[in-house]
């Protein structure tokens, strides 16, 4: 018999419990795969934002710790243009608003100016784009259109006041699937902010290298005190609610990673327990405590296995469906990075190790003539 | 022998299972205890720092979710306070501050203006209130006083400018302590925001009987107000719980607790069942003989759960104390203080045992069903 049979065979008497245990080590693997995948998915699809719009630098207030709180006077846009190195300067207003009666609690309105490029990078699946006549008109991202069930022609009432829909579009990234694009004084009007803008984003010269981006962070910096310059890397990673996700991805991973290793050391434990007369015999017949040891580990990291793959194609999957999901849908990205599901799997593999090492050098270190001797009562 | 002496022995016959299963479960209610615990804190403690400035309702611009980013002009306080049944309004800007080199982020600070009558409901320990002469002049909380050890007199540095700390409140609110004040007029010239506010704290005049009524009266004047023009203003107005609850932070802070201990209580289960499913596998010859012997199934059935439910109590137990401990020490950083209360309300600790034992039944269920419909005879020869 080869090693490996005896060691599935010790799993397979004990069917319930080995299936049980797996799918406990499923769940914690889901868990770290899905909700990492989620969080690093949102994070990817803020910097895709930026970067796809060729974006190299975000000019915001400093020490806000809220992204959408931040205000800068729009003025401050002409003097950065002015600037050597650089080529394109947008201010731009973010605000979030709740339509609840179409259970939307968070919904993006993002300020454009009249004309800039920004609105040249979205493309329309119908209707057309705003021009600076446009007061009334608001533009659609693809998700948000279709959860809401409007159509060009249709009216929106956002801030209290009726909006006509003027275009519907797409864009690669979910988060602007899911939002809302206005002129960005119509939005500045709405929300009593008048001549405020969330944030300036900043394109350099193409091709500049790295070197040259950062001298103009510099000189960007010393235009005016209070001013925060952040890479788009950086900023992607500073702003709160992507801090708040990936805490939370953290957090609750470590926690069903604890719970998965008990759950093995659990299971394990009663296996050796149950076999203390079986692991007399085989110390008798010669086998060394080695491989006792390798034979529970064995069965620990088999067991892990597969609640590793059970769980990382749950975990792959999950997202997926949420990312179909009325109210998910603007904010998942579907595609979890085969990295996470690696990360996931070894995270299992040395949960289930951690699990069996008691249990092993238990196993390993009985005297074969008194656990012949031994009766599991 | 008593049913429970029964069950007691049961699972003290495995001592290492039962205490893994324990543990494990304990670790799935001290999750629950502690992230629901903080969330509901964060509500409440939210909440009653309106409540002790005396504020009844609080008008924002409609669909705003997020408190700092409404945005709202200052003059309209005036037509607010002409409303009938209105007593005080107090225009407020609101804003989060990191305060850089000082591990303080997240820093509330709001702008009240001199002469309004929340100030009066701060309860001063060192210095003064402030008056319309303390240009650049803060009041801090005690909490955030003591994190940055600053006393009357020192100097506080704001967005780069420079405040004088002329007084230091008291308050065992955490989003109270742990906040700075300022004159309003200060506030929006630092932030770039004349003549805005973020929200009109209200107070009624109505007596404590009939303020029920009075706050709905208000809220629909208020949604009904209109501009010179006949346009909506587009504001609304908030009964405190319900301005809290409506937060954007506050709603992801109740969503990820739940969340987690959701996924940790699912574990926890499945730890349950496996435990149960063993031990009734490994009594089958036993629960033969009890069956022989003329104990009927439900009784059978009555021992399983009953064993299910001690282990879950058990790591309810232990689950609450791990998570109060935990709450505890997550208070002490200075991070979180501002925001997790060291104490865990009753109705968390409840919550705790309750979702602990209702795990513990559901895992016990099948297992239950298992022992109890086994033939005696087949129970019997069963090796």
């Amino acid at each position: 018999m080869w090693f490996l049979t005896l060691v599935i065979k010790n799993l397979f008497r004990r069917r319930q419990r080995s299936l049980l245990t797996t799918l406990g080590i499923a769940l914690a693997v889901t868990a770290v795969v899905s909700l990492v995948g989620i969080s690093n998915g949102f994070e990817q699809s803020y910097f895709d934002l930026y970067a796809q719009r060729g974006i190299d630098l975000v000019v915001q207030r400093s020490g806000r710790s809220e992204q959408l709180a931040s205000g800068l006077d729009q003025r401050l846009g002409e003097r950065i243009r002015r600037l050597p190195g650089v080529r394109e300067v947008i201010g731009g207003m973010v605000d979030v608003v709740s339509l609840e009666e179409a259970d939307q609690m968070m919904v993006i309105v993002n300020g454009w100016p009249a004309e800039c490029p920004l609105f040249d990078r979205l493309t329309f699946l119908s209707g057309r784009s705003l021009t600076s006549s446009d007061r009334r008109g608001v533009l659609l991202g693809k998700v948000l259109a279709g959860n809401l069930d409007k159509r060009v022609g249709d009216s929106i009432e956002l801030y209290g006041r009726a909006f006509k829909v003027v275009g519907i579009f797409e864009s690669h990234n979910v988060y602007d699937n899911g939002a809302v694009v206005m002129l960005l004084d119509v939005l500045q009007k709405e929300t009593d902010r008048a001549g405020e803008v969330s944030g300036f984003t900043v394109e350099a010269e193409p091709g500049a290298p790295k070197q040259a981006i950062d001298e103009l962070k510099g000189r960007i910096e010393r235009l005016e005190p209070r001013l925060s310059v952040l890479s788009t890397a950086d900023f992607v990673s500073s702003i709160a609610q992507i801090r708040a996700a990936r805490a939370m991805a953290w957090l609750t991973s470590t926690v069903a990673l604890v719970l998965g290793g008990i759950g093995v050391l659990n299971t394990m434990a009663m296996s050796v327990f149950e076999r203390t007369q079986e692991f007399g015999v085989l110390r008798a017949v010669g086998w060394r405590r080695g491989r006792i040891l390798t034979m529970i580990l064995s069965e620990a990291l088999l067991l892990a296995l597969f609640g590793a793959l059970l769980g990382s194609v749950a975990g792959v999957a999950m997202p997926l469906v949420l990312s179909h999901v009325r109210s998910a849908a603007g904010v998942i990205e579907g595609r979890v990075s085969p990295a996470i599901v690696v990360k996931g799997i070894a995270i299992a593999l040395s949960m289930g190790v951690v699990g069996a090492i008691y249990p092993a050098y238990l196993a390993a270190s009985l005297r074969p003539v008194e656990a012949m001797r031994q009766r599991y009562a | 022998m008593r049913l429970i002496d029964l069950v007691l022995k049961n699972l003290l016959r495995r001592k290492l299972r039962s205490t893994l299963t324990v543990v494990g479960l304990a670790i799935a209610v001290a999750t629950v205890v502690t992230l629901v615990g903080a969330a509901r804190n964060l509500r409440q403690s939210a909440a009653a720092a309106y409540k002790n400035q005396g504020v009844d309702l609080v008008v924002v611009r409609a669909g705003a979710v997020q408190r700092t980013s409404s945005s709202l002009d200052q003059r309209l306080a005036r037509r607010i306070a002409a409303l009938p049944g209105v007593g005080d309004v107090v225009p407020a800007l609101t804003d989060v501050i990191s305060l850089s080199g000082s591990g303080v982020v997240g820093l509330p600070v709001h702008g009240w203006p001199a002469g309004s009558p929340v100030w009066n409901n701060l309860k001063l320990i060192e210095g003064r209130r402030l008056t319309a002469d303390d240009h650049n002049g803060v009041l801090l909380g005690n909490g955030l006083a003591k994190n940055l050890k600053k006393r009357v007199g020192d100097t506080v540095e704001i967005e780069l400018r420079r405040f004088r700390v002329v007084g230091v409140y008291q308050s065992a609110n955490p989003f109270e302590s742990g906040a700075a004040v300022v004159l309003l007029a200060d506030l929006q010239k630092l932030m770039d925001r004349k003549g805005q506010v973020s929200e009109f704290l209200v107070m009624l005049a109505a007596d404590e009987s009939d303020r029920k009524d009075a706050i709905e009266a208000v809220k629909q004047q208020v949604d009904q107000l209109t501009d010179d023009g006949g346009d909506p203003l587009r504001l609304t107005a908030l009964a405190t719980e319900q301005y809290v609850s409506q937060d954007m932070e506050i709603q992801l802070a109740d969503e990820m607790a739940w969340g987690t201990s959701f996924i940790a209580l699912v574990i926890g289960c499945v730890g349950v069942l496996n435990t149960m499913l063993m031990s009734v596998m490994e009594r089958t010859q036993e629960i033969g003989v009890l069956r022989a012997l003329g104990w009927r199934k439900s009784r059978v059935m009555e021992m399983i759960l009953s064993e299910s439910c001690l282990l879950s109590l058990a790591g309810a137990v232990l689950g609450t104390g791990l998570g109060s401990v935990l709450v505890a020490v997550l208070s002490r950083f200075t991070v979180a203080r501002g925001l997790i209360r060291g104490n865990v309300s009753a109705a968390t600790v409840l919550a705790g045992f309750a979702l602990a034992v209702v795990v513990g039944l559901i895992a016990a269920i099948y297992p239950a069903y298992r022992g109890a419909n086994l033939q005696p005879t087949e129970a019997l020869r069963y090796e």
